[in-house]
């Protein structure tokens, strides 16, 4: 009886100190769980939220045209996932391309292959695409500014969302500049 | 004869102002200096096969890369970088980024200033050449002709090596 009493203590104990967590990122006060939708990876096949889970996800928005703010980024979440030494396969990063029309899956494949294979790409299916970034609170606008041969640019929301092993979005790291926060964010959450 | 000489005279002095207009490097020694420079991979079209869904007509135009460098100016006087070009892209454009509120955006700038005395840094997350629309695959260890266009220094050219971001 006794010792039943002291494991339940020990347990609440533990539960206790579980809790307090100091995130170095935003935490949301409510994780947000992304409803099914059809996405595309840069394969051109379906890519389902559900098969994510169990890895920890690091996700960013952007576009393969930008070509400094968006690399940095990547370069940045790139470092963090390797600073996890051999927990790094535990991690997926998951870039969701607000371009799709020219970030077609043969394009980022292409793109890929100089940055970095192991990133998973969302792109094909703007309707998608835009549901999934109502769900992360993301923002973009198309742009226009004087003399872009390019055609068009975007602005878009800079930051790096960290989502748990149940798929849920848990924290936002508006600063990918700094490394060591967004990895001692991501252990605690492997 | 003096006519003869005369004419020498101000031929040779016409050669002399044509010499200090071609290389205005030569009135002002080498104030500018260009150090470290490199540019981002990036790709210029997709695979040929890109799936069915490329249905419209429009040719795929191609993608874009930035390149970094640190401006040293040695004179007494501000100069700016105006304008700068490379065969690789179909155009070059002086860009800066920035993150405002969270939000990331990047625009054209007019010119680059580099203080007397001084220098100015291109980096990624800020000021940066951008090449628009790409010729060319541009892969780790490429090397690419750039011409950069300054207001006192005039015209100077360099070659950029194409690499990973330093970390
Ligand atoms: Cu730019």
């Amino acid at each position: 009886m006794s010792r039943f009493l002291s494991l339940a203590l020990a347990g609440t104990f533990l539960v206790a100190c579980q809790k307090p967590i100091a995130w170095n990122g935003q935490a949301l006060a409510k994780p947000i769980q992304p409803p099914e939708l059809a996405l595309v990876d840069q394969k051109d096949e379906t890519l389902r939220w559900q098969n994510l889970h169990d890895k920890v996800m690091q996700v960013n928005f952007g576009y393969s045209r930008c070509p400094d703010i968006c690399p940095l980024a990547l370069g940045h979440i790139k470092n963090a996932v390797k600073a996890l030494g051999d927990k790094a396969d535990r991690v997926a990063v998951v870039w969701v391309t607000i371009d799709p029309e020219r970030d077609t899956p043969a394009y980022i494949r292409k793109y890929l292959a100089l940055l970095d294979d192991r990133f998973i790409v969302v792109t094909r299916e703007v309707t998608e695409i835009d549901k999934l970034a109502k769900v992360f609170g993301v923002h973009y606008k198309r742009v226009l500014y004087d003399g872009n041969a390019d055609g068009y640019a975007f602005q878009h929301s800079a930051a790096v969302y960290v989502v748990d092993r149940r798929g849920h979005v848990r924290l936002i790291h508006g600063d990918t500049g700094d490394l060591q926060k967004i990895v001692e964010d991501v252990r605690h959450l492997l | 004869m003096s006519k003869r000489k005369s004419q020498f005279r101000l031929s040779a002095v016409l050669m002399l102002v044509a010499v200090i207009a071609i290389a205005p490097a030569w009135a002002a020694p080498a104030a500018i200096s260009i150090e470290n420079a490199w540019a981002r991979p990036g790709i210029a079209t997709a695979a040929p096969a890109g799936g069915a869904m490329q249905s419209s007509a429009a040719p795929m135009k191609g993608g874009n890369s930035a390149v970094y460098f640190i401006l040293k100016n040695a004179g007494t006087t501000e100069d700016r970088l105006i304008a700068a070009s490379s065969p690789v892209a179909t155009k070059s454009e002086l860009h800066i980024s920035r993150i405002e509120n969270g939000v990331a955006s990047m625009r054209a700038v007019p010119d680059i200033a580099v203080p007397a005395g001084g220098s100015t840094e291109l980096k990624p997350g800020g000021l940066h050449v951008m090449l628009v629309g790409l010729k060319q695959d541009l892969k780790v260890g490429d090397r690419i002709p750039l011409e950069l266009r300054f207001a006192r220094a005039g015209v100077m050219q360099l070659t950029v090596e194409v690499k990973m971001m330093k970390q």
